[in-house]
């Protein structure tokens, strides 16, 4: 089955994590779009729904709470599944992030092909050939 | 996190043990291939653990000496005493930021810088012929990359292009804009702009001469980013970035199954069940239900399942028509189900491949302590069945019954309290260790040449034995290379091998543990230690020239006593074997010195194997309860209070026909005086050293097995105790050190 | 069509060239409460973010243009709650902004 390329925006404040990001996520073939806040990322979301919205949680003018929190309200953008990235490895952060309307966490930094397949599955790419 | 810190900085120690002693194999015999593999192994190890944690210095100064060692290994660089040396000192960089890290979770500031001097050191060594890591002056920073950016570049590919770009002040003048010429850099992988020295306020600042620097990694090859430079040559400088610097690139991504994938899957899917069961915002439970129903429709497709969309569509339809999640969280425990069952297949066939290694245990010293405590206890609710077996004497049948029970589980109790004490046994190795590094140290500071020939590593003892071995043990070695062994020059004088030789044995001998420290040098003068020994006034003159020489030896042990006539910066002033004896003994050890003028010297330290167990006999005096050692008590005598006689304020009894020495325990402990006079008394009779003591207490109630904890708080600065033993009631025990008190 | 100032607003558009550089740091000085919007740049001389990173002062509108907005922002200080600047460039603009603030709801004040 021939795939289209997912996008996927990238919400965060850290210049080096979007950069990270974007090599390990272009490498496995996405699409990489980048937003430094939660404004931002709403804005270009809004503009062009992306197939993954990956948010990191501390950002200026809008964390990435409120933004995901936006996102589920929105009826454009609600459905797009949300990975969130943060330091935090406690279980009440991530509790947190999936009540903020997270699907997925992950605790920064982030392995790359825990990054990529965290990616494929939550776009409904393959996952390198299919399951077993 | 914090178990794997500790696990790291556990694990970092012992590895850097290792390498310590590595170099020193090295160095006896610098074609030693186990050794150079050893430490490639260690110091890759090492790697590993740094890499883990957020500390690049460390990462690369380590990554730095296993690659030396790897050039070593394929013969590439010879093995030298320079390159020995080289390695020591990035060993004890290693030590010394581990310690930091241990203290501060983080390495020190100036770590970066350390890390290139070493690293240059290293570089330099002869024979080390790899251009290619060598990186300039102007490159140093992508030391100090942090992990996402080390991360980018990794991703980048593994041929990279460093950039630093140090913009003439006037270049704004030429018609250059710097930051215009990075935009042309091919593949950029990472810019940073930098102020080449801190920026003066806006006000003072002049904006046409240019304060900034670029540094710059690009994906592309050098030959292809130095052209967009041609205007400014002279101030950029574009270099390969070492592979060693980033690591290798992450494989691509596998063309077969993702193992994880199941088991991730299996995650995502759970967390969605997990998202409907948590409380929403009014507004917000529609776009939770469309962004669940969303994710699961993805992970199926990724599966390959995607047939089984529709099924969950359904579910997803009818939680909205309700407004609940409930028939949608339904049909995701459904397939949650299916999907696990997939991913403990994958699990399965990931376990099945061969790789689980017999892995030893590590345990913290505390829960074996702990556990101890608890035999201790089972050990004082043990003894408390003997008197029940008394008591139960009028019943045979009962009494024999309880008298079995009773035995079976002193048995058992033994058999457990041996099974904890030997968990607590390590390897005499552990204070060793340090012993080989410290000798060649100090004999190349004083010039000497010296052989340390260490055995009986693997003896074992008690954990606390050895921490109390460590110090004796190490001013021992001192003393001896110090003092012990002479200069090359008066070696050969003497008719000896320049070389001295130090011999440090270990082993075990009943119950006890034996570690010799022997040396082939000047030996002790013993007429010098009596001559010492009357002058600070230990022993009077007569005395002192009644000794034997093997007799006057120990004298050295008594404070004060040094026969040394240099104060050299190695053993101080000579206070330390009265500081052995001391530490020894309160161990329950004892020191024996043996020396031939000329010949050399041996020490001898006798330690118990254990010390945690300890026999008392619980006393009482003035209604407070003491446990004395069982051991020094040689008989308990009930006397007429009459036959102890008094001599102005010292006291006496005879037993036996035997003149005893006594004392009062209360008046030792400083406790109210019992009404004297009439009736018995109970004596202990005690044999600390030769003579016989009398130890006069109020009454004698029990025996037990006692589990002696030292004193902390307080009570640590009394003297007279030995430690505190726990009660089966759960009261403390002060247990008396007769030979403080006395 | 550099650098336009508008009251306390300095709006970077396009290719903003050395020229601008001691204007800029004049204005700079001269307005305490500036505010910056360099959303529309494209080209950044380095003698202008010189300048930028000398005034300390936050950016309000980070640049669009993908090089700068990836390198350069680091260098800046970002405007950590304040206000963007609006942007009046056209009425896309303006509703995707509207729809932003209905969105973000009491978390973030939009424009008045």
């Amino acid at each position: 089955m021939s795939e289209a390329t997912r996008r996927v925006l990238v919400v965060d404040d850290a210049v080096t994590v979007r950069a990270y990001t974007r090599q390990v996520l272009e490498a496995d073939g996405f699409t990489v779009e980048e937003a430094v806040n939660g404004i931002e990322g709403l804005e270009r979301a809004l503009l062009d729904p992306p197939d993954l919205l990956l948010v990191d949680v501390n950002m200026p003018k809008m964390d990435g709470y409120a933004m995901l929190r936006a996102v589920r309200r929105e009826e454009s953008l609600r459905a797009i599944p949300a990975l969130m990235v943060s330091t935090e490895a406690k279980e009440s952060d991530r509790q947190k992030a999936l009540a903020s309307g997270a699907n997925w966490y992950l605790v920064k930094p982030a392995r790359p092909d825990a990054l990529t397949l965290s990616a494929r599955l939550l776009t409904g790419r393959p996952v390198a050939g299919g399951a077993s | 996190m914090s178990e794997l810190f500790d696990q790291f900085l556990v694990e970092s120690r012992e590895l850097l043990d290792g390498i310590g002693a590595g170099l020193l194999r090295l160095e006896r015999s610098l074609e030693d291939k186990a050794a150079i593999n050893e430490l490639f192994r260690a110091f890759h190890t090492l790697k590993g653990g740094t890499a883990l944690f957020d500390w690049p210095a460390f990462t690369h100064l380590v990554h730095a000496a296993e690659d030396l060692l790897a050039s070593v290994r394929s013969g590439d660089v010879a093995a030298t005493a320079d390159l020995i040396d080289r390695l020591f000192a990035v060993a004890d960089q290693s030590s010394r930021w581990i310690d930091h890290i241990a203290e501060h979770r983080g390495l020190p500031a100036d770590a970066g810088e350390r890390a290139r001097v070493l690293e240059e050191r290293l570089r330099a060594a002869p024979g080390e012929a790899a251009p290619e890591t060598a990186l300039p002056d102007a490159f140093g920073w992508l030391r100090d990359l942090s992990r996402e950016e080390r991360e980018a570049l990794r991703a980048a590919g593994p041929s990279l292009t460093a950039v630093a770009y140090d913009p003439d002040p006037e270049c704004f003048f030429n018609g250059d804009d710097p930051l215009a010429l990075c935009r042309r850099i091919p593949r950029l992988v990472l810019l940073r702009v930098e102020a080449a020295e801190p920026l003066p306020d806006l006000a003072a600042l002049d904006p046409y001469r240019c304060r900034l620097r670029f540094r710059a990694v690009s994906a592309a090859p050098a030959g292809d980013v130095a052209p967009v430079f041609r205007t400014a040559p002279d101030q950029v400088r574009v270099a390969p970035v070492p592979a060693d610097l980033v690591g290798p690139a992450p494989a691509p991504p596998p063309a077969a199954p993702a193992p994880g994938a199941a088991a991730m899957a299996e995650a995502i899917l759970g967390e969605q069940r997990r998202i409907l069961a948590l409380d929403a915002a009014p507004g917000e439970l529609e776009g939770r239900f469309a962004s669940v129903e969303r994710t699961a429709l993805n992970v199926l497709t990724a599966l390959g399942r995607a047939a089984e969309g529709a099924a969950v569509q359904a579910a997803a339809a009818s939680a909205r028509a309700v407004g609940r999640p409930g028939p949608l969280a339904n049909h995701l425990a459904t397939l949650l189900a299916a999907v696990a069952a997939e991913a403990t297949e994958a699990k399965l066939n990931e376990h099945a491949e061969p790789r689980a290694a017999r892995r030893a245990l590590r345990v913290e010293p505390e829960r074996v302590d702990r556990l101890l405590a608890l035999v201790g206890e089972l050990a004082v609710a043990k003894n408390r069945l003997p008197p029940l077996v008394r008591q139960a004497e009028g019943d045979r049948a009962l009494a024999r019954t309880l008298r079995e029970v009773a035995d079976t589980i002193d048995g058992l109790s033994d058999e457990l309290q041996n099974a904890v004490l030997r968990l607590r046994m390590l390897p005499l190795a552990t204070v060793l260790q340090p012993l080989p590094r410290m000798v060649r140290d100090l004999a190349q500071r004083l010039g000497k040449r010296i052989d340390l020939l260490v055995g009986g590593e693997r003896t074992e003892a008690d954990k606390d034995v050895l921490d109390v071995l460590g110090e004796p043990l190490i001013h021992l070695v001192r003393n001896a290379v110090d003092h012990g062994i002479e200069a090359p020059e008066r070696r050969a004088a003497a008719g000896k091998p320049e070389a001295g030789t130090i011999r440090i044995d270990a082993r075990q001998d009943k119950d006890s543990v034996v570690i010799e420290i022997a040396d082939d040098g000047g030996g002790i003068d013993a007429a010098a230690v009596r001559r010492k020994a009357v002058e600070n006034g230990v022993i009077d003159a007569a005395r002192a020239a009644a000794l034997s020489d093997a007799e006057a030896l120990p004298l050295i042990l008594l404070p004060g006593v040094s026969t040394a006539r240099a104060v050299t910066d190695v053993s101080g002033r000579g206070v330390g074997m009265d500081a052995v004896r001391t530490a020894v003994g309160l161990a329950g050890g004892r020191v024996e010195i043996a020396s031939e003028l000329g010949r050399g010297t041996r020490v001898r330290l006798v330690l118990p194997l254990t010390m945690v167990i300890t026999p008392v006999m619980v006393v009482e005096a003035a209604d407070g309860l003491f446990g004395v050692p069982t051991s020094a008590v040689a008989e308990v005598a009930k006397v007429p209070a009459t036959d102890i006689r008094r001599v102005k304020h010292a006291e006496s009894v005879v037993l036996r026909g035997q003149l005893i020495p006594v004392f009062r325990l209360r008046r030792l402990l400083a406790l109210p005086d019992g009404e004297g006079g009439g009736g018995t008394v109970t004596v202990l009779v005690l044999r600390l050293d030769r003579e016989p003591i009398g130890l006069v207490v109020d009454g004698i109630r029990d025996r037990l097995d006692a589990v002696l904890k030292p004193l902390s708080g307080v009570l640590a600065t009394l003297r007279g105790y030995s430690g505190t033993a726990e009660l089966s009631d759960g009261r403390l025990l002060p247990v008396i050190n007769l030979r403080e008190l006395l | 069509m550099p650098v336009r100032y508008d009251g306390v607003v300095a709006r970077f558009e396009g290719l903003c060239g050395v020229e601008e550089a001691l204007p800029l740091s004049d204005w700079l000085l001269a307005t305490p409460d500036a505010r910056l919007d360099l959303g529309p740049c494209t080209e950044l001389h380095t003698a202008l973010l010189q300048v930028l990173m000398a005034a300390r002062r936050p950016v309000d509108v980070p640049p669009e243009d993908e090089f700068l907005a990836r390198w350069i922002s680091p260098s800046l200080a970002s405007g950590g709650g304040v206000e963007p600047v609006p942007k009046a460039t056209s009425a896309g603009g303006d509703r995707r902004r509207s729809a932003v603030a209905r969105l973000a709801g009491d978390r973030w004040k939009g424009p008045a």
